[in-house]
């Protein structure tokens, strides 16, 4: 991974591609290189779909590698739904490949000099760029299929949809997953639109040929990744939960605790959540022949995912996760698995953050267009989506702009980002990483968990009422870092709870790349990359009002705990005080 | 235990919970009601009403909810009249972690957290009362078959309605839980269509 590969998209005759050192990005992976990147080499007050915006295309420090779980891809950009920098992550086979061929980045850079659309092939012996004007509007399904024709069914695809043709601030990047399905996206920011712009409808990698990443230490490397293996396996979410039932195992317990969001955030709990939860997937996907649990890229151990067979038996779509089943469910007041998973398909097909896209059709439903529980009408809208009508060119913008179309002051957003599936006001210090993340509403900012393992910025005393806002900041930081080595976040559980797999982790590193870290370089890697990602978004305009929630969330008590959002703005101001 | 919820008959207990168990388990996530008394701690509702061990309590059931409330101290939280007792696996997500007991997280969830003690000198101590449950995920898998087998109580709309036959003549409310009715998983009982579903009628 010593190489970062640059496409100048706007070269005379079409787009060019490059290959150079790593140079001044040395030992940086994953969202560690896109946000160094686009930091460094993006004017933040650019237009997301102008010239100067860049995609970064980034395997993980473990990618490529032998390493348990170190198959995530992050993408970088200046985003056009917040207007800030970006990191979106991705399952799929994609990093993998990638790192495998050497690359430590893809860089997608210029503006399409024509309306044209290009197919970049990369595999040991270069690169190939041609025409993809016969792919043009195809859904990321049909799009994969034909390369398959092509290419065989070993390669891997970054590719985007209609949508990111079309370049909508709600469009995603598609990988493929292990049967070459499009399934697993870089959802968030918008970052379809980006590639879009760039007039690259699909990156194809062919690995073969290439041998797996070697290690500067072989045998420490091999202990590490054994004790690393058994640390997933035998934790109980790593090793139970997350296998039997995936992520969707949350839906009956967030409702347990008036957190689920429900009918565009008006109260707490929904009365059909035992109908759509991770349980009742699980029973349905093992009666239709399909899996209940199943990987997104090879070298996964947790397996949380899972393949949704439709009544007749025939693949539908991958195991639809906990944000997709609450965004197109119980937020938009639908309860039933079929109609959910029908809209998980249409939006990768078409190319489509999921969260952003429940969260439309939810405040179109608040709006008037069709009612709260319209499974047929939440259905037809996402096509309108996909075919590019003028009614689907706003709800494909996402939740902030169609609530601005519509009238409508309840858009659940943060700096135009629709927020996920906790309500901030029941689950207060997930509304602090809300508010306060560079990234927009996001969950995964703060996701890690391993923060009193870290020790990052000093132990936590969780029984503190202010234990919100330190949790928050050390969240983030030791989010950042994990984004930054490939592995998948849900780790973060196995780690937190078995200090021999934190350290598993950290001599998978160090034996890897011959170096030694400390959990303290681990907290540094963190808030780097935060400070590139806040130092961008200012000189882009960001004020510390833009930390904020909307204030709905303030003024409308949530049922069934009728609480409100009582965080001040003084408190919210000290998350990056460190 | 209740005594009224004893194994009649010598019925083969099926650890898988039997054939009828895949039906059953929606009723078994939405909630069904089971007898506790007054003024117990939770805890000890889960030992003796749910027949749960100490060791399954610590090391299984890390996630519990009272009233919606999660809940960290099962010594403090009582049972009430009517209440809500939700239980739970350990859970993935930051957020499952911010809602597991004593979580290093918890101040995340402190407005809606259970505050423990709740007016346990007014309640009547020892008097038997309706609990309602609800299992989750691995508890549920792991723990609703065995419960089953020994008999919950449901609306019998909701029992026709999981397993797509009416009630058969013959059975009446549960005594002392009005609209409620017994509902056991016993081995092939000749319940047309319902799998041998359910128990005996309640005298
Ligand atoms: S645990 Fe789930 S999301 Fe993570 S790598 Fe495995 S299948 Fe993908």
């Amino acid at each position: 991974m010593d190489t970062i590969l640059r496409i100048n998209v706007a070269a005379n005759g079409g787009p060019k591609a490059k290959a150079e050192p790593v140079g001044a990005y040395a030992g940086m992976g994953g969202r560690a290189l896109t946000s160094h990147m686009i930091a460094r080499e993006v004017p933040p007050l650019c237009h997301a779909l102008g010239p100067e915006n860049k995609i970064v295309i980034a395997p993980g420090l473990l990618s490529g590698t032998a390493a348990g779980q170190s198959g995530r891809l992050s993408i970088g950009c200046k985003s056009p739904l917040t207007g800030g920098i970006k990191e979106a992550n991705a399952g799929g086979q994609a990093a993998q490949v990638l790192a495998r061929l050497g690359y430590a980045a893809v860089v997608l850079e210029g503006e399409a000099a024509d309306d044209q659309l290009y197919l970049v092939y990369i595999n040991k012996d270069g690169v190939k760029i041609e025409s993809a004007a016969a792919y043009k509007g195809l859904g990321n399904y049909e799009l994969i299929d034909r390369i398959k024709e092509r290419f065989g069914d070993k390669v891997a695809c970054i590719s985007i949809g209609p949508a990111g043709e079309y370049r909508m601030a709600a469009a995603s990047i598609a990988c493929t997953d292990m049967e070459m399905h499009p399934t697993r996206h870089a959802g968030r920011g918008g970052v379809g639109a980006v590639m879009g712009s760039k007039g690259i409808k699909v990156i194809v990698i062919d690995d073969a040929g290439a041998a797996m990443r070697q290690p500067k230490d072989p045998e420490k490397f091999k202990a590490a990744n054994k004790a690393w293996v058994e640390g997933l396996k035998k934790h109980p979410v790593t090793g139970g939960g997350l296998p039997a039932y995936g992520t969707n195992v949350l839906t009956n317990i967030i409702n347990e605790a008036g957190g689920f969001p429900t009918n565009n955030f008006k109260t707490g709990q929904f009365k059909g959540a035992s109908k759509i939860s991770g349980e009742s997937f699980a029973a349905t996907m093992t009666e239709r022949g399909g899996q209940a649990t199943h990987g997104c890229h090879r070298g996964c151990v947790i397996q949380c995912s899972g393949i949704y067979n439709d009544k007749n038996g025939k693949f539908l779509t991958k195991q639809p996760e906990y944000e997709t089943v609450w965004a197109h469910g119980a937020n938009c007041g639908i309860d039933d698995m079929d109609t959910i998973a029908m809209l998980d398909r249409l939006d990768d097909d078409y190319g489509l953050d999921t969260i952003e896209m429940g969260a439309t059709v939810a405040v179109a439903m608040d709006a008037g267009l069709l009612k709260f529980g319209d499974a047929a009408g939440a259905i037809d809208l996402i096509k309108e989506v996909g075919k590019g009508s003028p009614l689907g060119r706003i709800i494909g913008n996402g939740a902030a702009l169609t609530a601005k179309a519509f009238g409508l002051e309840r858009a659940p957003v943060v700096k135009g980002q629709a927020m996920p599936a906790y309500d901030p006001r029941a689950i207060m210090g997930i509304g602090v990483t809300y508010a306060t993340s560079p990234m927009g509403a996001d969950h995964t900012a703060g996701y890690a968990i391993a923060t009193n393992i870290l020790k990052v910025g000093g132990f936590v005393d969780p029984l503190k009422p202010e234990g919100q806002i330190e949790l928050s900041r050390n969240l983030q930081i030791a989010t950042a870092a994990i984004d930054a080595t490939g592995m998948c976040l849900f780790i973060a559980f196995a780690v937190l709870d078995q200090p021999e797999t934190f350290q598993a982790l950290l001599d998978l590193l160090n034996s890897f790349h011959g170096l030694s870290l400390t959990g303290d370089d681990v907290t540094a890697l963190g808030k780097s990359i935060l400070t590139a990602e806040r130092d961008f978004n200012k000189a882009a305009g960001f004020t510390k009002e833009m930390d904020r929630l909307p204030s709905y969330f303030k003024r409308e008590a949530l049922d069934p705990h009728k609480v409100t959002f009582t965080v001040s703005d003084e408190e919210l101001d000290q998350v990056f005080n460190w | 235990m209740v005594d009224s919820f004893s194994n009649a008959g010598g019925d083969k207990l099926s650890a898988s919970g039997g054939p009828s168990w895949a039906r059953l388990t929606g009723l078994v996530q939405e909630g069904f009601a089971l007898y506790g008394l007054e003024g117990q701690s939770l805890r000890d509702f889960m030992r003796e009403a749910l027949g749960m061990s100490d060791a399954y309590i610590e090391g299984a059931v890390s996630t519990v909810f009272l009233d919606y409330k999660p809940v960290d101290d099962l010594d403090g939280a009582v049972i009430r009249p009517g209440c809500l007792v939700s239980l739970s696996a350990a859970m993935p997500g930051l957020v499952g972690a911010v809602m597991r007991r004593n979580s290093p997280y918890a101040s995340f969830r402190e407005a809606i957290s259970h505050g423990g003690h709740t007016e346990q000198e007014e309640a009547q101590k020892d008097k038997r009362c309706i609990v309602r449950v609800k299992l989750f995920n691995a508890v549920m898998r792991e723990h609703g078959p065995l419960l089953l087998s020994q008999g919950i109580m449901l609306e019998p709309d909701r029992i026709a309605a999981a397993i797509g036959t009416p009630l058969p003549d013959g059975y009446s409310a549960e005594h002392g839980a009005p609209g409620l009715v017994l509902l056991r998983s016993l081995a092939e009982h000749g319940v047309p269509g319902a799998a041998g579903a359910f128990g005996a009628p309640r005298p």
